[in-house]
């Protein structure tokens, strides 16, 4: 089985709309989560998809989801986690409780803010897991990354050219993933301190194949990035 | 959903969109595998149309020859990974009377709208084919297949008295798929081809015979002429093709020419010939195509001669890349797409 977990836990404090968590803002003509769903929905490599919302939009999201004209009911939406590495550790608990986890099984978790991905870079991701493991996309940076202990003063320049930014999906088998979180477990890891789990990958000593990601894969965080998405989606004649 | 677009914005210059993908219930998403790139294309792309037409059509992506596989399917008819080809015709109205490649109020994609160079593609299941996985990037010529049997038929209606031998003018891709659908159709009839180059007149070896178009011999039979050369060289070609056709034979004419050519009408007349305009191709001659393909193992023997090369795409500079390359290639060039 391959089961996509997406991640709409967030509540968009940085869209200044406290009305509405971003993931629920019209992009183009559909929620924005709608538009990530359905990349995930028409992937014929996906059986399975897990939707994390939050808490108290558990039934808004549900009720989203079915009113769209193009997705079945199918979806499963669960109640998320303080974090991302809680939200997926959820997706993981779920899938263990109601399915199983068996050998081959991967999940791919995604941003639901980033409705841009493609079926290429979802599919990369799902043949990466299976050799490595576990697989992260990744796009180079444009910018010059500068690191700031105390953010007060520039400490340290990384080179260029072994810096990227990481972008979602980030896949895993799902054995793996269950067991980094038992080690984490072991190692008393406080999982809701932890907001990338790449890192806590990373600390056990995992290894994380790179996947070509895409400029265009871009987050929607703040309403400038939801102006720029829309924007790009308008129809214009030169 | 949003899908990408790779449209021309001008010559030789590619540049991604990101577009909702609308879907209903009658639609197919779809993901093209293998885009073939046409002589239509490369003219879009080298700015070799009109001012007026490259203003009026271009931003658009160009390509009308595609395999692609099925990713969803609401309705279940097409079951998911499967491969299929998808007609550029796109019928806007019923076309009772006239077939549908001829009703100008139908579309057809990489003309004036966006054509098969797109990440996912959502299209009418009307429009979708299956295809034969074991043979797939051949079906990549389905369309241009389609052209000429839709040439073969509008023939066939014209005349089907004397079969006995076909001339067929251009050593290009439309050349040799004419000339070898021609001779899957008419396995008893003579198939000669003209040309001007012998390297590429060295690829139809299914003709009985080829000609390099200065130094024909006085004494050849030909009983019906398809003209595959267009452009400015196509007033020579049918020039030739009056003078050695039989009487009241027919001239079947596929070959685009941008401006006007002159036709020496009195020999037309002395001899009473017949001229068919033929373009494009229509549903109906897809599923022939894909028939032909399916069923005759010569057709695809020889249809994987006419890739000249393969090149793998996954972003705009390669596209600009295969397009480059494809005027330097004898035939098709094929980009498989990893976009």
């Amino acid at each position: 089985m391959v089961y996509a977990g997406i991640l709409a836990a967030g509540i968009g404090s940085r869209m200044h709309r406290q009305d509405l968590p971003k993931q629920f803002l019209p992009l183009g003509e559909k929620p924005l989560i709608i538009n990530t769903l359905e990349q995930f929905y028409v992937n014929p490599n996906i059986d399975k998809i897990i939707v994390v919302a939050p808490h108290d939009w558990h039934q808004f999201t549900e009720d989203m989801i079915s009113k769209s004209d193009t997705m079945d009911t199918d979806v499963l939406v669960i109640s998320g986690g303080l974090n991302k590495t809680m939200s997926v550790k959820l997706i993981v608990d779920y899938i263990e409780k109601n399915y199983g986890i068996g050998d081959d099984d991967i999940l791919v978790t995604h941003d639901a803010v980033r409705p841009f991905v493609t079926q290429r870079i979802i599919n990369e991701n799902i043949t990466a897991a299976r050799e490595y493991g576990i697989a992260g996309t990744v796009v180079l940076t444009n910018d010059t990354i500068v690191a700031s202990t105390q953010k007060d003063y520039i400490t340290a320049v990384p080179k260029k050219s072994e810096m990227f930014a990481e972008q979602t999906p980030q896949t895993y088998r799902l054995k793996d993933l269950d067991s980094i979180f038992v080690q984490a477990e072991k190692e008393n890891d406080v999982l809701e301190s932890e907001t990338e789990l790449a890192r806590l990958c990373i600390k056990q000593g995992r290894k994380i194949k790179m996947v070509r990601g895409d400029v265009s894969n871009m987050k929607i965080i703040n309403p400038y990035d939801l102006e720029v998405a829309n924007a790009l989606l308008a129809e214009k004649k030169l | 959903m949003i899908g990408h677009i790779y449209r021309l914005m001008d010559t030789k210059r590619i540049e991604m969109v990101q577009r909702e993908v609308k879907f209903g219930c009658d639609d197919v998403i779809i993901k093209p595998d293998y885009l073939s790139i046409c002589a239509a294309d490369q003219r879009y792309y080298f700015g070799k149309r009109s001012k007026e037409v490259l203003q009026k059509k271009l931003p658009m992506a160009l390509i009308h020859e595609a395999t692609a596989t099925v990713l969803f399917d609401k309705s279940g008819k097409f079951s998911k990974n499967s491969k299929v080809v998808v007609v550029p015709l796109i019928e806007t109205v019923s076309s009772e009377g006239v077939k549908a490649n001829y009703n100008p109020k139908n579309i057809f994609v990489s003309s004036g709208y966006d054509g098969f160079m797109q990440e996912i593609m959502a299209v009418g299941n009307e429009r979708i084919i299956p295809i034969n996985n074991e043979y797939s990037v051949i079906y990549v010529f389905t369309e241009i297949v389609s052209v000429a049997i839709n040439a073969a038929e509008a023939f066939e209606r014209a005349n089907k008295t004397f079969t006995e031998s076909f001339g067929i003018w251009g050593d290009g891709n439309l050349g040799f798929v004419m000339s070898l659908v021609l001779r899957c159709l008419y396995p008893d009839s003579k198939i000669y081809v003209f040309g001007k180059n012998l390297r590429k007149l060295q690829h139809f070896s299914f003709a009985d015979k080829t000609y390099i178009i200065d130094d024909v011999p006085k004494n050849i039979k030909i009983d019906h002429c398809f003209e595959c050369v267009g452009g400015t060289k196509s007033s020579e070609a049918i020039s030739q093709m009056i003078d050695m056709i039989s009487p009241q034979g027919c001239i079947s004419l596929l070959g685009v020419s941008e401006n006007p050519i002159p036709i020496n009408t009195r020999s037309v007349l002395d001899k009473g010939l017949i001229f068919i305009g033929n373009s494009r191709s229509s549903k109906e001659d897809f599923i022939k195509a894909v028939n032909l393909i399916d069923n005759n193992a010569m057709c695809r023997k020889y249809l994987k001669m006419l890739i000249s090369q393969i090149i793998c795409v996954k972003d705009e500079n390669d596209m600009v890349n295969a397009f480059e390359q494809s005027i330097l290639n004898d035939y098709k060039t094929v980009m498989k797409w990893e976009v």
